[in-house]
């Protein structure tokens, strides 16, 4: 069986979008931090606006990216609004796709 | 396990119930639009012409105001994080609205008392329950933002302009209300159009415009005093018009009104100017062409007031204010939210679960900028023509106008079937 690490789970959320501004939700700096322990994957991430009306969908997609590794038992998503989100917080892959 | 702490109410719980108000309000949409363009002679005579009155009504209540009743039951809850109460009247308002609807607009037609009373009394219970609804969510709001203040007012502006539009109604059959009657209906009319949809659009734009363009670090201040001069120039110009005072002082009444839209213009293209996001979305492109239309029509109904012969200039005005201005604000939206919504039944789920695509790949973002240059054109057109007092002109922009209607809705229903699949895709 193969170790998972925070690396790998960030690795699968880059294929979760914002559906709404068409960029991953890692190079959005939505991601503030993983942790992986025996299986158990616990992500903190936020929101660009608390008002999000997608946020249900893009937390469930989360989850669901997660839970489709391997060996995940249990996924824990945690949203958080301190530090809120700014636009400095996207990667500069991102910055680039939204022709920065 | 989703620990979503502070996430009370952001989700759209209700898309298939929006994507029903979605269809009864482009059912409205095209049939205003074509019917324009099938009676154009109405568009060269007096504004207050029932057959005139049935188009107008179905427009903005058939169309625009079943979408914005819409909007705010998914929106309301997103702009004040709360939970919306009552979620359950949605259908009943949606029901009594589109019925309510479709008999003032068919009373109207065939002017026949009964059925004006009795659309008018529909359309206000099913309001009645939207506003209790409304209410309900608001009490539970602990901190407000101004943008929840817009909303608020909003709706107390759309219950007087419903209670004075009902009292005219009745009017016609008790005959109370006597020489006023034809102030009250210009008071009527710009509730509906300043107080109501101008309030709300302004208060949604200022939520929804930097998310789509991803604006951050601007000013609130320019936004409180648009709420300010727009309450205080609706109240003041009611007053003059329903006194009958001298043309510059009417004129004088309006100038807070001129200067809350002067200001707004400027700070939403500030905003604009102002995203991250480099690329311009398409609801953005219609929202600053409608920003274009919204001081035209100001500019037009203060001289209005000041005496521009009204048989001329009135349908202008309203081409102005409700096809340039509210109307490409909502097409723009419309071509923003129901991708959303129609992403959300179908892919939703499946996000991060497969390769899905993304709510705009749903869309031809060509056609829709091609419906943006038509409408323009054509209300610009539809304008002209009535004031120059030219029935072709006028009959080339309603055809323009109904033809943009016709491929925005092809458009947008395309979404339902479009695979999306040949551009970027996420998941």
């Amino acid at each position: 069986m193969t170790e998972l690490s925070a690396d790998g789970v960030r690795s699968a959320l880059r294929f979760v979008f914002d559906p709404e501004l068409g960029l991953n939700v890692v190079d959005l700096g939505l991601i503030r931090d993983i942790t992986v322990q025996d299986g158990y994957v616990t992500v903190q991430m936020t929101l660009s606006t608390p008002a999000c009306p997608l946020a249900g969908t893009i937390v469930q997609g989360v989850e669901q990216a997660v839970r489709a590794l391997e060996p995940v038992t249990a996924v824990d998503v945690q949203l958080v609004w301190d530090p809120p989100w700014s636009p400095e917080q996207i990667s500069p892959e991102g910055r680039k796709q939204l022709g920065w | 396990m989703i620990a979503a702490q502070g996430l009370a109410g952001a989700r759209p719980k209700t898309p298939l119930l929006a994507l029903r108000v979605m269809g009864v309000g482009m059912a409205a949409f095209l049939i205003v639009s074509s019917g324009l363009a099938l009676k154009t002679p109405l568009l060269l005579g007096s504004w207050q012409a029932p057959h005139l009155l049935a188009f107008i009504h179905l427009a903005l209540l058939g169309w625009v105001t079943i979408l914005s009743v819409g909007v705010l039951y998914q929106m309301l809850p997103v702009i004040q994080q709360v939970e919306l109460w009552g979620e359950a009247s949605g259908p009943f308002v949606l029901a009594g609205l589109a019925v309510g609807t479709a008999v003032l607009a068919a009373g109207f037609w065939t002017f026949r008392v009964p059925w004006l009373v009795a659309g008018g009394t529909l359309v206000v219970a099913a309001l009645l329950i939207f506003l209790v609804t409304m209410a309900g969510t608001l009490q539970r709001v602990t901190a407000w933002n101004l943008k929840g203040v817009y909303v608020a007012f909003a709706l107390g502006y759309l219950a007087l302009t419903v209670i004075l539009g009902l009292a005219m109604a009745l009017d016609f059959r008790f005959g109370f209300l006597g020489p006023t009657l034809g102030r009250l209906l210009v008071v009527h009319a710009h509730l509906g159009v300043i107080g109501w949809l101008t309030l709300l659009i302004v208060g949604v734009s200022y939520q929804l415009v930097p998310m789509f363009g991803l604006a951050h670090g601007y000013s609130e201040r320019p936004a409180r005093f648009v709420l300010v001069l727009l309450n205080i120039g609706l109240l003041t110009l009611a007053v003059a018009v329903l006194a009958d005072t001298t043309p510059l002082l009417k004129a004088l009444a309006a100038l807070p009104i001129l200067a809350g839209v002067a200001l707004y213009v400027g700070d939403m293209v500030r905003i604009i100017r102002r995203r991250m996001r480099r690329r311009m979305d398409i609801s953005l492109r219609y929202m600053l062409a409608s920003l274009v239309y919204l001081l035209a029509a100001t500019a037009t109904g203060v001289g209005l007031l000041l005496r521009l012969p009204v048989e001329r200039w009135a349908i202008a005005y309203g081409y102005l204010a409700i096809g340039g201005w509210v109307g490409l604000v909502v097409i723009g939206m419309s071509h923003k939210i129901v991708p959303i919504l129609v992403w959300h039944v179908r892919f939703g789920n499946r996000l991060g679960l497969e390769k899905v695509p993304l709510p705009n790949d749903l869309l031809s973002e060509q056609l829709g900028l091609v419906v943006l240059g038509l409408w323009s054109v054509g209300v610009v057109g539809a304008a002209a023509g009535s004031v120059l007092r030219l029935p072709a002109v006028v009959q080339v922009g309603s055809v323009m106008i109904a033809l943009a209607a016709w491929l925005a809705v092809y458009n947008l229903g395309m979404t339902v079937v479009a695979r999306g699949d040949d551009q970027e895709s996420g998941g």
